[in-house]
């Protein structure tokens, strides 16, 4: 006898065919896929699933120390989901957040240190946070330039992109950047004065994460309240309309692009002003990619995304808990936050399939 | 084939879009589905091509019931649905889009040689001509409905629905069209189709059903009504057309728009060849022409939507120029419904007042340092809704869940609204019944008769007379003849729509 005859509420049709229930549901479905997944992983390198569960839990949030440095994770994929979710909202995949969050740290060291005979203390931090922004904004101009004039596919361009940029941050701290007495591949230090500041004493919270809070907020307001977000919008929705218009889908492409890009940028401006006070070879594992995650989960939406951020900054700082007190190998890690952004992706596609099939 | 639906219901959101509704199709005939804008037309089809399932009700087919759950499942019964709007892959070619209707089946490799056999072997029964290798996105309207034509009879559909199919054909084309479903009707297809041409009905269906707000209002043999009964079935009292032609004699008129010598280029073929026209302020100028002849990159050169090779386009005297669409939109010099409603016209899921607000949402007012102002921006869509009848009357409801007709009420409102320099409207009629036809015409002409430019573009050749001062008829790109709407027969615009009009312009 089918489930269904013993849970008639539960039959699969009625469930699938509701609209609203379908489109909240998928999405934490994917969560539940993926944490099921993940059991299953941390079972095979040999640890109790339960256990495990309690201990990432623990390592996450157990105390005001983990929490903060939960939330300084979250700052920096709230900044890169901000870049993947602006870029989506005006219909184009930005897979770039990686290479625009390193270029946005690059450039943000760079000012902090060679303007430093210049201007110095919060001025500096200012205009490194700056620097970030820009930097970040024409790494990924660079792909809305080409998407908009030569069509080439902003999705594999990004992460072209990427693999340059990472590079370059490499060659930059082994000659150029180099401190002098490194043994690591890292920049000179930036004084504390331009450093972000702590928000609270002896917690590795940075002032960033208002940063980051302000601008999924700006992001959510742009969208929802400027002209310019609005016609964003347009061109995601029907090029052909906004065409027709007169507003020129070229030079849309190219803004949404710079703009997604310089919040990633930013992502990479706090973790060298915030985190590291330098630049460092492999500073970012990964932020770039799971920022992805990070805005599909939120539906792009920019203030969904505090939540989301958090979840996946707990995520980072839980499982690195886990290894270290169960043992568990960080592959498992890296493992559980791909197939974590799998299942969400393909839990929010659905909830949008579904939400369009029964509009239509 | 013997199709009966029981009692057929389907309800969206409270209203019954279909009523119990009973009506069967047979094979061997021609059925016509009639009925306004919104009235059930589309959602019947829809539920027989299994896109949508009904609330209650049954459908048998030969007697045996079936229920169609899925696209898939109608086209395995045999039941096949010709949209409105071609649904085909734009990148791929003519043949591959047809053969698609096959390949989705149990082979694992397409033979094409046999297929594009089978295929050229259909497209010459039906006499058509399709270049299979062109991509699907670059060949007329006309020519992707007879590509979906005969991709529908490969795969084998013995019901055939057709949903608004003459609205892209020309004069020629449909009466092709209408030989063609008679003879698939009398090789022992069932043929539905749905239309806005009573004419039509009578002229070529065995069977007329009349819809009205989701209900069956009438069933009538065709022989025995004329289009004025049909129409009052349809609407009840038919609406009267007002005002055709208002001359005021003696008055200067300005020239509005001039078009000289322009030429537009496409992959490096000339597409609109040194065409110049003007329209002045209290006149319709028509462009008439079968779709895909220069006429709409014309229009699009003459909004800055496209860049004219050669000559030059002014508006009161000024030069307007490639890009400069939103500048010319923004200082309503000109007002633009594009022949394409349902690609150029609308964002769907976005609200119908986002939707309104298109074309003034940098107006002072509406917007204040680059800031949306809701209030403004609700206020003006519920002034557009309640004045240009917009159905439902939701401001909130997402455009795309208008019925087509009231999508085109929707870009025909916002446009019409800012009183506009220079009117360009193209097939603003298309989709629309009889009564919203009238107020679109009447609409047009008051822009006119208030002394403004009109300049229309349109494949009905009915608008095109009844609201035309002066036709010009296009073909390959340049003007092959301009003629006052007394002259123009239906059969001197087809020989010139054809090309074949040299030898009888004067």
């Amino acid at each position: 006898m089918p489930l269904s005859s013993y849970f008639p509420a539960f039959t699969w049709p009625a469930f699938a065919g509701n609209r609203r229930v379908g489109f909240a549901v998928l999405p934490l479905a994917g969560i539940a896929a993926a944490l099921a997944t993940t059991a299953i992983l941390v079972w095979i390198a040999g640890a109790n699933p339960l256990a495990a569960a309690s201990t990432i839990v623990d390592g996450a949030f157990g105390n005001t120390y983990a929490t903060g440095v939960t939330l300084v994770k979250a700052t920096t994929l709230l900044l890169a989901g901000l870049a993947v979710g602006v870029a989506y909202r005006a219909g184009l995949v930005n897979i770039g957040a990686e290479g625009q969050l390193q270029m946005g740290a690059a450039a943000s060291a760079a000012s902090a240190i060679y303007l430093q005979p210049i201007v110095s203390g919060s001025l500096l931090t200012l205009i490194s946070l700056f620097a970030g922004f820009i930097a970040g904004a024409i790494w990924s101009g660079i792909a809305g330039f080409c998407r908009a004039f030569f069509k080439s596919n902003e999705l594999v361009t990004t992460i072209l992109l990427n693999y340059i940029a990472l590079a370059f941050v490499s060659v930059l701290v082994s000659g150029p950047m180099a401190a002098s007495s490194a043994t690591f591949r890292e920049s000179e230090r930036i004084p504390a004065s331009v450093q972000l500041p702590k928000l609270i004493a002896g917690i590795p919270l940075h002032a960033g994460f208002i940063i980051a809070l302000l601008s999924a907020l700006l992001v959510g307001l742009f969208f929802s309240r400027t002209t310019l977000g609005f016609v964003l919008q347009v061109v995601r929705f029907n090029p052909f309309a906004a065409r027709s218009q007169g507003w020129s889908i070229n030079r849309m492409i190219v803004l949404a692009m710079l703009l997604a890009g310089g919040f990633a940028g930013l992502a990479g401006s706090v973790e060298v002003l915030g985190v590291h006070g330098r630049l460092i070879d492999g500073f970012s594992p990964g932020y770039g990619y799971l920022a992805i995650g990070v805005s599909f989960l939120a539906l792009h939406n920019s203030i969904a995304m505090i939540p989301s951020a958090v979840f996946f900054g707990a995520g980072i700082t839980g499982m690195s808990y886990l290894q270290r007190s169960l043992q568990v190998p960080s592959s498992t890690m890296f493992a559980a936050q791909g197939v974590l952004i799998m299942f969400v992706a393909a839990g929010t596609a659905l909830a949008v399939q579904r939400a369009r099939q029964s509009a239509g | 084939m013997h199709v009966r639906l029981q009692d057929v219901t389907k309800r969206f959101g409270g209203i019954a879009a279909n009523d119990a509704i009973t009506v069967s199709f047979q094979s061997g005939k021609i059925h016509t589905l009639l009925g306004e804008n919104g009235a059930g037309k589309t959602t019947l089809v829809r539920i027989l091509a299994g896109l949508l399932n009904p609330d209650a009700g049954s459908i048998s087919i030969d007697g045996h019931p079936v229920s169609i759950d899925s696209p898939k499942h109608a086209i395995a019964l045999g039941i096949a649905l010709v949209s409105q709007h071609p649904m085909i892959a734009g990148h791929l070619t003519v043949l591959e889009n047809i053969i698609a209707a096959r390949a989705g089946g149990q082979r694992t490799i397409i033979k094409m040689k046999a297929l594009r056999g089978e295929v050229e072997q259909i497209a010459a029964d039906c006499g058509f001509k399709l270049d299979l290798d062109a991509k699907a996105q670059s060949i007329s309207l006309g020519a992707q409905k007879q590509l979906e034509i005969v991709r529908t009879l490969l795969s084998g559909a013995r019901l055939i629905i057709f949903d608004e199919p003459t609205d892209v054909l020309t004069p020629a084309e449909s009466d092709a069209f209408f030989v063609l479903i008679r003879r698939l009707a009398d090789q022992g297809k069932a043929i539905v189709m749905i239309t806005h041409f009573l004419r039509e009905a009578i002229a070529h269906s065995q069977a007329i059903t009349i819809l009205k707000r989701g209900r069956l209002v009438a069933s009538v043999v065709p022989a025995e009504t004329t289009p004025a009964q049909l129409a009052e079935l349809m609407v009840g009292v038919l609406p009267s057309i007002v005002a055709a032609t208002e001359e005021t004699p003696g008055r200067v008129r300005k020239t509005v728009l001039e078009v000289d010598n322009v030429s537009v280029e496409e992959d490096r073929r000339q597409i609109v060849r040194r065409v110049s026209l003007t329209v002045s302020e209290g006149e319709i100028v028509g462009i008439a022409g079968v779709a895909g002849n220069g006429q709409e990159d014309l229009i699009e050169a003459i909004v800055g939507l496209r860049q004219a090779t050669e000559g030059r386009i002014t508006i009161d005297g000024t030069h307007v120029g490639f890009g400069e669409t939103r500048k010319l939109i923004r200082d309503d010099r000109i007002g633009y419904v594009p022949p394409d409603r349902h690609r150029d016209g609308l964002a769907g899921v976005m609200s119908v007042a986002d939707n309104l607000s298109f074309e003034v949402l940098e107006r002072r007012g509406m917007s204040r340092f680059g800031l949306r102002r809701f209030q403004a921006s609700a206020r003006h869509a519920s002034r557009l809704i309640e004045r240009y009848r917009i159905q439902p009357p939701r401001p909130e409801t997402a455009a795309e869940k208008l019925s087509g007709g009231n999508q085109q009420k929707l870009i025909l409102a916002r446009v019409l609204d800012r009183n506009p320099r220079l009117l360009i409207v193209c097939n603003p009629s298309r989709g629309l019944d009889v009564g919203a036809t009238a107020w679109v015409w009447d609409s047009v002409r008051r822009v006119r008769n208030e002394n403004g430019a009109v300049l229309l573009l349109s494949g009905d050749l009915d608008e095109i007379r009844s609201l035309s001062d002066r036709i010009l008829v296009f073909f390959r790109g340049s003007v092959s003849g301009e003629l006052s709407p007394d002259e123009a027969s239906s059969e001197r615009l087809g020989l010139l729509m054809g090309g074949a009009g040299g030898e009888h312009a004067a």
